[in-house]
């Protein structure tokens, strides 16, 4: 390789690297902006600004879902093991809306800290499985609790790790579990 | 392998040994192409939650990747192009770039789609989404700048320089979704654990995802040895093949 | 591995998914099946070009009169 071409091949390096650099710092300092919603942690201490439109993201609780029996407004609760928030919302669901789903609510903020949602969208989780698979899991009972949390929760292994770390979340899990098998049918 | 490099520069080298290799290209983009795309719409299961439309990863899914893996290509020629001043390796620059913006494209659509059911919204301004658009435009700024010299040399380098300072956004696109919350889900497959789809979803992708790359290759092979001929016009060899006078063919 | 639907208007329907299953597919390989049909155009129209300016070329150096304005702007590289 003769001296330009070097001289070149250094001076390409050399752009990569600080392109590099300064688009690693500007998304340093974007970090909390470009994340797509607030946990409930972090409304629970006051992160999350008030009276505006936010997105909050995490689990719907089991057994918290409540439709109002004369419309079609609906309350429920959403978690992430830590610290909950309620959702007051009136609107149609997505399919994919259950208890143990994960879900990110566009809403304001009232002054009893609960959100009144203008939108509900259902996250999906990474795994894709067949529904002969579960139904055959389940007969087995060969389906781990944890497994199954996760396969519901519609998030991924590492955000319960994370959170669970931060709550001493593992019991409230085990209670979670517990919760579901009594609730399965 | 300098040499190598140099040897693959020859136009007419290059031109006369790949002819050989476009019909089995084609052919065997086509069958995997097939293959994958009938697997998954008709003898795959469906997802237990997403049911029928999650068969829509078997086009979004390969997509996505040849969107990514184009732009990478791209990269690696823009270096070769911008080192050594090899005029093929712009060549396959430049046909990549709208194979790679159709493929952003393509997986920007195919996903909207299954948001609709999925996510009950088609759009949403998370990382992973926004990355992606980002990439769509990152592509058509180097078709455009390429396009905006009246001289191919400073077109062709300006356009090699935006298609490195672009690579950036790649590892961007791909750790979105573990570096913020996101309402994409994390990635399905990764070196290190077993894939979270069983087989008879992860079969027909692989097959899927190889044919889209296939086809990328053929596509690129094509249009490049199609944009050799038109450049080196002048020279006898191409003469002699439009003409169907020579022994090249 | 069997088919997965039961019929054909089954498979179509795609279990009520239909409008969001086959227009995905019919835009991204319809994608694909312009990239490729332009690759044969493209072909097509370069070799065409090709031979074009070579039988101008060769009619102008068969005019004798003007002759020389082939050999200045054409000279073979």
């Amino acid at each position: 390789m003769n001296a330009k071409r070097r001289q070149r091949l250094v001076l390409i390096c050399g752009l990569l690297v600080l392109a590099g650099i300064a688009i690693g710092l500007i998304l340093y300092a974007l970090r909390s902006n470009i994340n797509l919603f607030y946990t409930p942690r972090e409304i629970a201490s006051g992160a999350a600004p008030m009276g505006q439109s936010l997105r909050a993201g995490g689990v719907v609780r089991l057994n918290s879902v409540k439709r109002d029996p004369n419309g079609v407004s609906v309350s429920f609760v959403v978690t992430d093991f830590a610290d909950d928030v309620t959702v007051h919302y009136d609107g149609i669901l997505p399919d994919l809306f259950r208890e143990g789903q994960g879900v990110v609510v566009v809403g304001k903020l009232d002054d009893r800290h609960d959100l009144d949602a203008t939108q509900v969208l259902a996250k999906h989780d990474e795994k894709y499985t067949p529904p002969e698979v579960v139904k055959a899991l389940e007969k087995g009972g060969e389906m781990p609790h944890q497994y199954r949390f996760q396969l519901d929760a519609g998030i991924s292994p590492q955000a319960i790790q994370s959170a669970a770390t931060v709550s001493g979340l593992e019991r409230r899990l085990d209670h979670q579990n517990d919760n579901h098998t009594a609730t399965t049918d | 392998m300098w040499r190598f490099i140099h040897k693959w520069g020859s136009p007419k080298w290059f031109y006369t040994t790949t002819g050989p290799w476009l019909p089995w290209l084609w052919s065997a983009a086509l069958i995997l192409l097939i293959v994958g795309v009938v697997w998954g719409l008709a003898i795959a299961p469906p997802d237990r939650y997403q049911h029928d439309s999650a068969r829509i990863l078997y086009v979004h899914v390969p997509a996505a990747i040849l969107a990514q893996s184009c732009f990478a290509v791209m990269a690696v020629s823009a270096i070769i192009f911008l080192v050594w001043k090899i005029k093929i390796a712009d060549i396959a620059a430049m046909v990549m770039a709208p194979f790679g913006a159709a493929m952003t494209f393509a997986a920007l659509f195919s996903g909207a789609v299954w948001g609709i059911p999925t996510w009950g919204t088609w759009w949403v301004w998370d990382a992973r989404l926004t990355s992606m658009l980002i990439q769509l435009f990152i592509y058509l700024g180097v078709i455009g700048l390429r396009a905006s010299f009246t001289s191919r040399d400073s077109g062709a380098r300006a356009a090699a320089i935006m298609t490195l300072v672009g690579v950036v956004n790649l590892p961007i696109i791909k750790y979105s979704v573990v570096w913020w919350n996101t309402l994409h889900q994390p990635a399905t497959f990764s070196l290190d654990k077993a894939p979270a789809m069983p087989a008879s979803m992860w079969l027909p992708l692989l097959f899927s995802v190889l044919g889209f790359y296939l086809f990328f290759a053929a596509y690129t092979l094509t249009r490049t040895r199609n944009q050799l001929l038109k450049r080196e016009a002048r020279s006898r060899w191409v003469k002699e093949i439009a003409l169907g006078t020579g022994k090249a063919s | 591995m069997t088919i997965y639907f039961a019929s054909l208007s089954d498979f179509l329907a795609m279990n009520g998914y239909a409008r969001f299953v086959w227009p995905a597919f019919a835009v991204v390989l319809g994608i694909l099946l312009i990239a490729a049909l332009y690759g044969r155009y493209e072909r097509r129209a370069v070799l065409a070009d090709i031979r074009r300016q070579e039988r101008r070329r060769q009619a102008l150096d068969d005019s004798p009169q003007r002759a020389h304005v082939s050999t200045d702007s054409r000279s073979p590289s």
